[in-house]
C-alpha cells in the first residue's frame, strides 16, 4: 500500500507540481522516470493513475515500455491512454504490440486499435485489417479498419478496400470510398499521377454520395490535368450543380491556362457565377486576360462587372480606365466602390499615364472620379493637371482636385496653394485649400520643407494675407510658427488678434500656454481673455512637465473671473497627484461654484496618494462627504474611505415580461408604461426573494426585448434624506412613492452600485418600484439604502408587506 | 426524427439558387453598401430559393450569438437576421440551449416572414442528424476546443461549408486533416478570426502598412501573449459531480478520454490536453499575416527561461526571412494587449490591437497607403465574406490554410514551453526534424467511436 502511495506521489509531481513542463530532463532521470511509471503500469493502481502514467510515456517511453502498455491495450478503461503511448512511439515494436492486440480485441477496443495502426501507416497491418474486415460484425469497428487501410495507401490496402467495396454492408460504401480517395490522394502526394487518376474515375463512375463524387471528381481534375480544359468547361457550363459548385473552386484552384483558356472560348455560354470564376483565374495570366476583363465590364450582370472591377485592381491594363470611371461615377451602388479601388489600387506606369490622360477628357462625373482616384494613388505627376483644375471649374472637381493635392503632400504645391487661398475672395470658400495645405504640413515626408515655405510666405505678406494663412501655423506648430503666429496677436488690427489667439488656442502642444496666460491677463477685449485663459488650460494638458505645468494652471485659476475657467483648471490640477495639489483641492471644495469639480479632483489624487499617505484618505473622504451633493462622489468618498454600505434588499415582489409586439430592443420599451406603472391596472406580482441581487432569468427564463417589475416597500423610521444604490442587468427606471428618481436606459452588466440616486424619505412606508430592462443574456438587479455618509439607517426596514 | 424535419422545413429549397443573385449580396461584404429592399424580395429578404441555408452546432455564448446577435459576434441582430440566410437547425448537447435557440429563432423568423407560428428551425441533440439533412448548406460550429476539428471534418465530408470558431484545432494532426478534408471535398470554410475583416480595418491597415516597408525592413513583433498548445495534464479524472438534467456529456467528450462528469464543461476541460489555445490565435493570426513569412519555410523557436516557472518563459520565433517574434509586450507600449501586437522595423513600429493603432513617429499613419504598395485580402464583414465564398466558391479571408498556419505557430510555441527547450518546425512536412520527444506532442488519439 505505501509503495503504491509514494508511486502516486511520483506521479502527482510530474503531472501536478512537477507540472505539464516536465520533459527537459537528462537521460538518466528519465530512465529513472520510466522505470517508476512502468512500476504504475504493473501495479494495482486504479485506471486514472495507470492512464495518466500512459500520458508521460507516450513522450518518454522507450522499447523497454511496450510490453507494460500492450497489457493495458485490452482493458476498456486503460486502452485509449496505452493506444496514445504507443501510436506515437516510433518503434516497429510498438506497432507490432498493436497488431496483435486487433487480432485478439473487438468492440471499441479493436476500433481504437485499428485507428491508431492507421495514423502509423502501418502497412504491415493491411493483411489483417482486410482479413477483419471481411467478417466484421461491429459496424464502428469496421469503420475503422476502412479508415485504417485509407490511410495506410499503398496497393495492398487499395485492393483490401475494393474487395470491401464489393462484400461488406452498403451502410459502409461512404467509408470505403473515403477510404480510396485517401488512397488515391497518397499517390498524388507519392506523385503517382496515374494511379491516383485510375481510382478517382473508378469512385466517380459509382459514387456512393455526391460528397464522394465531388470528392472524386475534383481529384481527378487534380491528377489528371490534361483533360482538365474540357472536364470543366463542361462542368462550369452544365446543369449538374454539386459538379458546377466544385468546379468553381477547382478552376481558381488548378491555376492551369489551358483549362482557362477553354473556359474563355466559351465565355458567352457560361452562367454568370462561371464567367465570376473566370474573370478571376484570368488576371493572372498576362495580356491575355485584357478581352475578357473588356467583356466583362459590359456584363449585364452586376456580379460578373463586380468581379471585373476586383480582377481591375489586380491588373495593369489602361484601355479598363475609362469603363472603371463610369462605374465608378454611375454605376450600381454595389459596383461603385470596387470601381473606386481599382482606379487606385491598379499598378504600373502605363496607369499614371492613361489615368491622367482620361481626367483630361472625360465627362463631369468621370473626370472627379479619375482626381480623386490620383491623389489616392499619390500621383505625382499629376500635379499640374490637379491645380489647373483646383483653380477653378466645377465645384466636385475643385473639391477632388484640392483633396488630391492634399493627399500628395507635395511641397512644390504649396506655393500654388498660398497663391490659391489669397486668391479667395474674403467670404470665399477657403477653407478646402487650408485643408489641402494642413496635409502637406501634416505629411511626415513633405512637413518640414512645406513649413520653410508657409513661414516664408507669411513672412512677406500683409496684415491682411497674413491672418488668412494663420489657421496653418497651429498646423506646423513649430517655434517659428508660434513667433509669426505672436506677431499677428500683437498687431492692432483687432480682427487679426482675434484670429491670432484663436489659432493659439488650436495650438498641438503647451508652448503657446504662456503666451496665451500673457494675452488673457493683458488683453483689454474680456471675450478674448476668456477665449485665451481657456486655450491656455487646454494647452497645459500637453505639458509634461508636472511642475511647470501645476504652476501656469495655478496662474490659470489666479485670472480666472469666472467658474467655468477655474473648474477647467481644476480638472488638470487634478490629474496632477501631490500633496500640494491635493491641498488646492480641499481649498476649492469651500467654494459651492468650484465644490464637485474639486471633489472628483481630491478624490482622484487621494486614491492615488492614499498607499503612501494613509492618513490623507479619511480627511478627504470626510470633506467631499460635507460639501458634495453629488451622489457618484459621495459613493467614491465611501470607497475610498473603505467602509462598506448598508444591507441589499432582499424581498421583493416582481411581474413580467412586459413587451410590445415587434419590439427589436429592450431600449425601445424604457418609456412603454406597461401595467405595474398605471395605477389601479391589474398586476400579477410574484415573491422574490435573494440574498443581494435578484435573478430575474430565473424567475422569467429564456426571455429577450422585454421588462419587468419589482416593488417592495420601504419604511422609514423618520422624514430623511438617503442614497439609494443600485445596480442592473440590462437598463433600469426607479420610482419612489410614484415618482422617478432614477433612469438608465443601457444595455449593461449588474455592478452592485453601480448607480446612485440621492432621495428622500417620508416617514412611515414608501413604495420603491423598479422597471428592469432584457435585451438578452442576463436580467438582474439590486438596490440598497444607507444613510449620506453610506453607513446603515438605524431603524430603516425593507421588504414585502405581509 | 426525420419525419419531423421533413414536415416542418421551409418551402423547397434549391442549393442551385444562391448562386444566382450573389451580386447584391458580395458589395456587402467587400463594403458597407445599402441595397435597396426592393431588389431583394419581400421585406428585403432574398427570396427563399436564393438564401443559405445553415445549421448551427452549437449555441452557447458565441454559437447562440452568431445565431441571435450578441457582442463579440460581429453580426447585427445575429445570422437570424440576415436577409441571406435560412437556419434549419439549431444543435447543443444541452438542452436547454437548443431549446432556447429554437425557441427564439422561430420567434424571429415567424416576425420576419409575416408567418405566426412558423416552426422552420428545428433542434438537435445529435449534430449527426444536422449534418445529415441534405437541404443544409453550410454549419456553424462554435464548440469546446476538443470538437471544433473533428466536427469540421465531419461537416466537409458530408458536403457541408464550414464556418468554425477559433481554436479550429487542438493538435497539429488535426489541422492537417481539417486542409485535406477541405481541399478534398471541395469545400468552403472560414475560421473565426474575425480581427482579419472586422475592427474598422485596423489589423489589415497595419499589416499593410509594415508589408509597404512604412517602418522600414520588419526586424520584430511583440505578441503580447504566450502560445499554447498541447500538452499533457492528467489524462483522465476521477472527480464525480451529479450530472445536470439535460447534459449529454458523453457526446460533450465525444473523441475525450472518458471521465465522469465533474462539474466542467465550457470551452475545454481544465487543463486536458489544452494550453492558452483560444485568445493566443487572435494575436498570431494578425502576427503572421503581417510578417507574411513564406509558408513552407522553417521556423525556429527559442525558448527563454525566465525564473523559476516555464511559464514565465518567453518564446521568440525566428522566421526564414530574419523577423523574430517574442511573445511578450513591447515595453511601455499598451496597444497590442487586446489581441494585436507591436511590429518594429528599422525605421519605426507600429502596434495594432481591437482599441486602437499607434505608431511611431506618428506621422507614420499619416502617409497613406498608394497603388504600388502591399495590399492583402479586403473583407469589411467577416459573416459576409464566408456567405459571398459560399456563393463564389472563392477562398475566405481565413481559409483552412490560414487558420492551421496559425493554430500550428500556437502549437510549437506550447510545445516548446513543455519541453522547456528551443525547438526547429518544418512547416512543409508539419515536424521537428530529428527532434522526436517534440514529434510525439503533435496529435492525441481519440475514443472510438469518435475517430476521424
Amino acid at each position: 500500500m505505501m509503495k503504491r502511495f509514494i508511486k502516486s506521489l511520483a506521479l502527482a509531481a510530474i503531472l501536478a507540481s512537477g507540472s505539464i513542463f516536465a520533459f527537459a530532463q537528462s537521460s538518466a532521470p528519465v530512465q529513472a522516470e520510466e522505470q517508476s511509471l512502468l512500476g504504475i503500469l504493473r501495479s494495482n493502481a486504479g485506471f486514472a493513475e495507470k492512464c495518466n502514467a500512459c500520458q508521460r510515456l507516450r513522450v518518454i517511453g522507450t522499447e523497454n515500455s511496450i510490453e507494460a502498455l500492450s497489457r493495458l491495450l485490452s482493458d476498456a478503461q486503460t486502452t485509449q491512454a496505452a493506444r496514445y503511448a504507443l501510436e506515437g512511439m516510433p518503434f516497429p515494436e510498438a506497432g507490432e504490440a498493436l497488431r496483435r492486440a486487433l487480432t485478439v480485441s473487438s468492440g471499441n477496443i479493436r476500433t481504437g486499435i485499428a485507428d491508431s495502426l492507421g495514423w502509423r501507416k502501418d502497412v504491415a497491418a493491411v493483411p489483417e485489417l482486410a482479413r477483419l474486415l471481411v467478417d466484421e460484425s461491429d459496424p464502428a469497428a469496421a469503420n475503422a479498419e476502412v479508415t485504417a487501410l485509407g490511410r495506410i495507401g499503398g496497393p495492398a490496402a487499395v485492393e483490401a478496400l475494393k474487395l470491401a467495396r464489393a462484400h461488406t454492408n452498403p451502410s459502409l460504401q461512404e467509408a470505403v470510398q473515403r477510404s480510396l480517395l485517401m488512397c488515391a490522394d497518397n499517390f498524388l502526394a507519392a506523385n503517382d499521377p496515374q494511379a491516383a487518376a485510375g481510382l478517382f474515375d473508378q469512385l466517380l463512375k459509382d459514387p456512393a454520395s455526391d460528397p464522394i463524387r465531388v470528392a472524386a471528381w475534383s481529384g481527378l481534375c487534380r491528377a489528371d490535368s490534361g483533360a482538365n480544359p474540357e472536364r470543366v468547361k463542361a462542368a462550369l457550363g452544365g446543369k449538374d450543380e454539386p459538379l458546377l459548385l466544385a468546379a468553381l473552386k477547382i478552376v481558381r484552384e488548378l491555376n492551369h491556362v489551358a483549362t482557362w483558356r477553354a473556359c474563355s472560348k466559351d465565355w458567352d455560354r457560361l452562367p454568370a457565377e462561371a464567367q465570376t470564376a473566370v474573370i478571376d483565374v484570368g488576371v493572372r495570366f498576362g495580356d491575355e486576360f485584357l478581352p475578357i476583363l473588356l467583356l466583362a465590364s459590359r456584363s449585364s450582370s452586376a456580379s460578373v462587372r463586380q468581379a471585373a472591377w476586383l480582377a481591375a485592381a489586380k491588373s495593369s491594363f489602361p484601355p479598363i480606365i475609362p469603363s472603371l470611371a463610369t462605374a465608378a461615377a454611375s454605376g450600381d451602388a454595389s459596383e461603385r466602390p470596387l470601381a473606386r479601388e481599382a482606379l487606385a489600387m491598379m499598378a504600373g506606369d502605363k496607369i499614371e499615364k492613361a489615368i491622367l490622360a482620361e481626367a483630361k477628357q472625360a465627362g463631369p462625373a468621370e473626370k472627379v472620379e479619375l482626381l480623386v482616384a490620383i491623389g489616392d494613388r499619390g500621383d505625382a505627376m499629376a500635379e499640374t493637371l490637379l491645380m489647373k483644375n483646383a483653380s477653378g471649374g466645377p465645384e466636385p472637381a475643385r473639391l477632388a482636385a484640392l483633396e488630391s493635392l492634399g493627399k500628395l503632400a507635395l511641397p512644390s504645391t504649396v506655393p500654388f496653394l498660398l497663391n490659391l487661398a489669397l486668391k479667395t475672395a474674403p467670404g470665399g470658400d477657403i477653407e478646402p485649400i487650408l485643408q489641402a495645405l494642413g496635409m502637406v504640413c501634416r505629411n511626415g515626408q513633405s512637413h518640414e520643407k512645406a513649413a520653410r515655405l508657409i513661414l516664408d510666405r507669411v513672412g512677406k505678406s500683409s496684415p491682411q494675407d497674413r491672418v488668412r494663412l494663420l489657421p496653418l501655423m497651429a498646423e506646423l506648430g513649430s517655434p517659428e510658427a508660434l513667433q509669426a503666429t505672436l506677431v499677428a496677436a500683437r498687431e492692432k488690427n483687432p480682427q487679426i488678434v482675434k484670429e491670432a489667439v484663436r489659432v493659439l488656442t488650436q495650438w498641438p502642444n503647451a508652448s503657446a500656454a504662456t503666451a496665451l496666460l500673457e494675452l488673457a491677463d493683458t488683453a483689454s477685449d474680456s471675450t478674448l481673455q476668456v477665449l485665451a485663459l481657456r486655450g491656455a488650460i487646454d494647452g497645459l494638458s500637453q505639458e509634461t512637465d508636472p511642475e511647470a505645468r501645476l504652476a501656469k494652471l495655478q496662474r490659470a485659476m489666479a485670472l480666472a473671473k469666472r467658474p467655468e475657467e477655474k473648474r477647467q483648471a481644476l480638472g488638470q490640477i487634478g490629474q496632477i497627484p501631490t500633496l500640494k495639489t491635493l491641498e488646492i483641492m480641499k481649498q476649492s471644495m469651500v467654494d459651492p461654484t468650484l465644490v464637485n469639480e474639486a471633489a472628483l479632483g481630491a478624490l482622484g489624487i487621494a486614491e492615488k496618494l492614499a498607499k503612501d499617505h494613509p492618513q490623507i484618505v479619511a480627511s478627504v473622504a470626510n470633506e467631499v462627504l460635507a460639501h458634495s451633493q453629488s451622489p457618484e462622489l459621495i459613493k467614491r468618498a465611501w470607497t475610498l474611505r473603505g467602509k462598506p454600505p448598508g444591507p441589499f434588499v432582499t424581498s421583493w415582489l416582481a411581474a413580467g415580461p412586459f413587451t410590445e409586439s415587434g419590439a427589436s430592443s429592450a431600449l425601445t420599451l424604457f418609456d412603454v408604461a406597461f401595467a405595474p406603472e398605471k395605477e389601479g391596472a391589474a398586476v400579477s406580482w410574484k415573491p422574490l426573494s435573494c440574498t443581494g441581487t435578484a435573478d430575474l432569468s430565473s424567475l422569467f427564463p429564456g426571455e429577450l426585448n422585454c421588462v419587468a417589475y419589482m416593488k417592495t416597500t420601504v419604511s422609514s423610521p423618520a422624514d430623511l434624506d438617503g442614497m439609494l444604490l443600485l445596480g442592473s442587468d440590462d437598463g433600469l427606471k426607479v420610482w419612489l412613492n410614484g415618482e422617478v428618481v432614477h433612469r438608465a436606459n443601457v444595455d449593461r452588466g449588474l455592478v452592485a452600485d453601480q448607480d446612485v440616486a440621492t432621495i428622500h424619505l417620508r416617514k412611515g412606508p414608501n413604495e420603491l418600484l423598479l422597471k428592469v430592462t432584457q435585451g438578452g443574456g442576463g436580467w438582474a438587479a439590486c438596490a440598497r439604502i444607507v444613510s449620506r455618509d453610506g453607513s446603515t439607517i438605524p431603524g430603516l426596514k425593507t421588504g414585502v408587506s405581509k | 426524427m426525420l419525419t419531423h424535419m421533413s414536415m416542418s422545413m421551409p418551402q423547397s429549397m434549391s442549393r442551385r439558387g444562391f448562386l444566382s443573385k450573389s451580386s447584391a449580396l458580395l458589395a456587402a461584404a467587400v463594403a458597407p453598401t445599402i441595397i435597396p429592399a426592393s431588389a431583394l424580395g419581400r421585406g428585403g429578404l432574398v427570396p427563399p430559393s436564393e438564401r443559405i441555408n445553415m445549421g448551427f452546432i452549437g449555441v452557447g455564448g458565441q454559437g447562440g450569438g452568431h445565431l441571435l446577435g450578441h457582442a463579440w459576434t460581429y453580426v447585427p441582430g445575429g445570422y437570424v437576421a440576415r436577409k441571406d440566410v435560412q437556419v434549419l437547425a439549431v444543435c447543443d448537447v444541452r438542452k436547454e440551449r437548443r431549446d432556447f435557440a429554437q425557441k427564439r429563432a422561430n420567434e424571429l423568423y415567424a416576425d420576419k416572414l409575416g408567418k405566426p407560428g412558423f416552426v422552420g428551425v428545428n433542434a438537435y441533440n445529435d449534430f449527426r442528424e444536422v449534418l445529415a439533412r441534405p437541404d443544409i448548406d453550410a454549419v456553424l460550429i462554435a464548440l469546446p476546443y476538443h470538437w471544433a476539428a473533428p466536427m469540421a471534418i465531419r461537416a466537409m465530408r458530408a458536403g457541408k461549408d464550414v464556418y468554425c470558431e477559433k481554436p479550429v484545432a487542438i493538435t497539429v494532426r488535426e489541422g492537417r486533416e481539417v486542409i485535406e478534408t477541405a481541399r478534398r471535398h471541395s469545400r468552403v470554410y472560414q475560421a473565426g478570426m474575425q480581427q482579419r475583416s472586422e475592427y474598422g480595418g485596423k489589423f489589415r491597415l497595419a499589416c499593410e502598412m509594415v508589408r509597404s516597408g512604412r517602418i522600414g525592413t520588419l526586424k520584430e513583433v511583440f505578441a503580447y501573449r504566450q502560445p499554447g498548445a498541447f500538452y499533457p495534464r492528467p489524462w483522465t479524472s476521477t472527480n464525480t459531480q451529479p450530472l445536470p438534467d439535460g447534459l449529454d456529456w458523453d457526446l460533450w467528450l465525444g473523441p475525450l478520454p472518458w471521465r465522469p462528469y465533474g462539474g466542467e464543461t465550457g470551452h475545454a476541460l481544465s487543463g486536458c490536453f489544452i494550453g492558452d489555445v483560444n485568445w493566443a490565435p487572435h494575436h498570431y493570426d494578425i502576427i503572421q499575416w503581417t510578417v507574411n513569412p513564406d509558408v513552407t519555410a522553417p521556423i525556429q523557436v527559442e525558448y527563454e527561461n525566465q525564473g523559476s516557472s516555464p511559464e514565465t518563459a518567453v518564446i521568440h520565433y525566428h522566421y526564414a526571412n530574419g523577423v523574430v517574434v517574442h511573445s511578450t509586450a513591447y515595453p511601455g507600449e499598451n496597444v497590442g494587449n487586446e489581441g494585436g501586437a507591436c511590429f518594429v522595423g528599422t525605421k519605426g513600429r507600429i502596434a495594432v490591437d481591437r482599441n486602437g493603432i499607434v505608431s511611431h513617429p506618428g506621422t507614420i499613419l499619416n502617409d497613406p497607403l498608394r497603388s504600388g504598395d502591399a495590399h492583402v485580402y479586403h473583407a469589411n464583414s467577416h459573416s459576409g465574406n464566408f456567405l459571398e465564398c459560399i456563393r463564389t466558391r472563392r477562398q475566405t479571408i481565413c481559409h483552412p490554410e490560414t487558420a492551421v498556419y496559425t493554430m500550428n505557430a500556437i502549437f510549437i510555441g506550447g510545445i516548446s514551453m513543455a519541453l522547456q527547450r528551443s525547438v526547429k518546425w518544418d512547416p512543409a512536412k508539419l515536424e521537428f526534424p530529428g527532434d522526436e520527444a517534440a514529434n510525439r506532442l503533435r496529435s492525441y488519439t481519440p475514443r472510438p467511436p469518435w475517430i476521424l
